[in-house]
This record gives structure tokens, sequence and C-alpha cells, in this order.
């Protein structure tokens, strides 16, 4: 193993690029983006207040190793007397998934992590959103429920 | 893996109360609140990685011996055959030896777990500070792969 980042990210098969780390981030960007807007779409479906104005930075360890600028990824709020739902996304190199968003409700805290490998569709998984062990694959309407 | 569901259970109260704890400010939409708080559990969760992968770790070794004494005091030589070498004996065997002596190395969790077991290396060294995916994930994984290993 030649560096400790490496093993994060690389594979027998891939090296570890600026120009990956770059296009990991465009990808991790675009899944974020296709998410929330199929969220807003049913959100503002069911009358719910939406607010995708925010942003929280993003600047992962191997973005400064290869030097790639920081960037913002978006964040949604969802909002309506029955309570609020916030998605927050917490980074796409995390342990054991291929990115995570950290899921904030009236009601508690839920775990949505990509559990698709690279480059294949993605597989939003929401965890302690129920008591199965292996999570559920997240839907929109399941926000009507967590919140 | 017997101290996994204590290891989880014991995860599990942090999570409570840490739940409890960022209520206030997510209701407020307090994101620098919020990433104050994020920052701890970002610490306490790779630490809770490191335990639970140990529990798992302890598992294969635990499966390989188990292996290589069946084998290696097998007087039917054709049986024993390279079973019974020093190198799989003694506390030096490398995990990779380990876990290809007890899971098939052309399955797709045999990849998966080794590649676990890389990150797992440089957390517990202080090699990097990603954050953990899911703890619940993780221990589902963890379960899953238990159960495919063959003595």
């Amino acid at each position: 193993m030649s560096d400790d980042l490496d093993a994060i990210e690389e594979s027998p098969q891939t090296t570890v690029t600026k120009e990956l780390v770059q296009e990991r981030v465009r990808d991790w960007k675009n899944r974020l983006s296709d998410l929330f807007q199929e969220v807003r779409i049913w959100a503002m479906g069911n009358g719910w207040q939406v607010d995708s104005s925010g942003a929280v930075v993003m600047h992962e360890e191997l973005m400064e190793k290869f030097d790639v600028p920081a960037t913002k990824q978006p964040t949604l709020r969802l909002d309506d007397k029955r309570g609020y739902a916030l998605f927050k996304p917490k980074g796409l190199w995390v342990i054991g998934a291929n990115g995570r968003i950290d899921l904030y409700t009236s009601k508690g805290t839920f775990i949505i992590v990509d559990l698709a490998e690279h480059g294949a569709a993605p597989r939003w998984t929401i965890f302690r959103a129920s008591q199965k062990r292996d999570g559920d694959l997240f839907k929109p309407e399941m926000i009507a429920n967590l919140v | 893996m017997q101290k996994l569901a204590e290891i989880k259970a014991t995860y599990n109260w942090f999570f409570a109360h840490y739940a409890a704890e960022i209520a206030e400010r997510t209701r407020q939409n307090d994101i620098v609140g919020i990433d104050q708080m994020e920052e701890r559990r970002d610490i306490l969760e790779r630490g809770i990685f490191v335990l639970m992968f140990g529990q798992f770790e302890k598992a294969i070794t635990s499966a390989f011996e188990s292996a290589v004494n069946a084998r290696a005091t097998n007087p039917d030589w054709t049986r024993r055959r390279g079973w019974d070498v020093s190198s799989l004996r003694g506390k030096k065997v490398p995990f990779d030896t380990k876990l290809a002596m007890v899971l098939d190395s052309q399955s797709s969790s045999f990849g998966r777990i080794l590649q676990t077991y890389a990150t797992r290396n440089h957390c517990a060294h202080g090699g990097t500070t990603n954050a953990v995916g899911s703890i619940d994930a993780l221990e589902a994984d963890l379960y899953r792969w238990h159960g495919e290993l063959r003595n």
C-alpha cells in the first residue's frame, strides 16, 4: 500500500489521479442533485415548503491531496406544520459506502448511504428508519413517516 | 463475534444521545453547529468501526485455526498436505492468508473484506480522517461475511 489515502480509493484496476478525483466529485454532485430533485418533486407535490438554496463545503482528504479546489454540495430543507427534514451531505469518501447524506428530521437522525459500486446506478439506502439490519432502499415518500 | 452486539448497543446508546442533542441545531438549520457535533461523531464512529471490525478479525482467526488444526493433525497425508507447514502456525500469519483459508478468494466478499481491513488499519494508525458511511451497514456486512466463513 503506497499511501494511506490510496487504500480508500484504489483498487487493483485503478490508480488515483487528480482527474479521477475530479471525476468522482462531479459524479457525487450529480448523484446528489438527482436525488434531491426527486425529493423536491415529491415534497412540492405534497405541500412542503422546499428550500434548496443551502450548501455545505466539500474539501475532502483526496481533494486536498490532489489539489482539487473546494466545492459546494447542496443541502435540501423541507418544512411544514408536520415537522422538518434536512438533507445534509456528509461526504463522498466515507468508509464502506459511495457517499453519505445525513437526514435530520423533527423525529430523529437517519443515515442515507449509496451502497452501489462506483459507476453503477446509485443504491441509496437509509438506515435507522426501520429495524432492518440491511437498511431500506430510500424513497422520497418515506419522509412522511420520518418527520 | 461475541462482543459485536455489545459494541453495537453501546454505539446505539451514543447515537440516541447524539440525536437528542443535535435536534435543536437541526431545527434551527444551524449548519455550523451541526458540523461541530458531526466532527465528534466522526471520531467516535471511527473508533467503533475499528472495534467492530476487530471482532470480525477474531472470528477469522478462530475459523482459520479450526481449519488448520482439523487438517494438520489428520494422519492421512493427502488430507494433511500443505496444512502442516510451520508458516500456518503462530501469531504472525498475515490476515489475507488467514482469510483466504476460510473464504473463497474469488468471492465478491473477499475483496471488500480486504479493503475494509486496509481502511481499518489506516483508522487505527491515524491514517485517515474520513467518516464512516454507516455503522449499521458495517454491522450488516460483518454478520453477512461471518456467515460466509468456512472452517
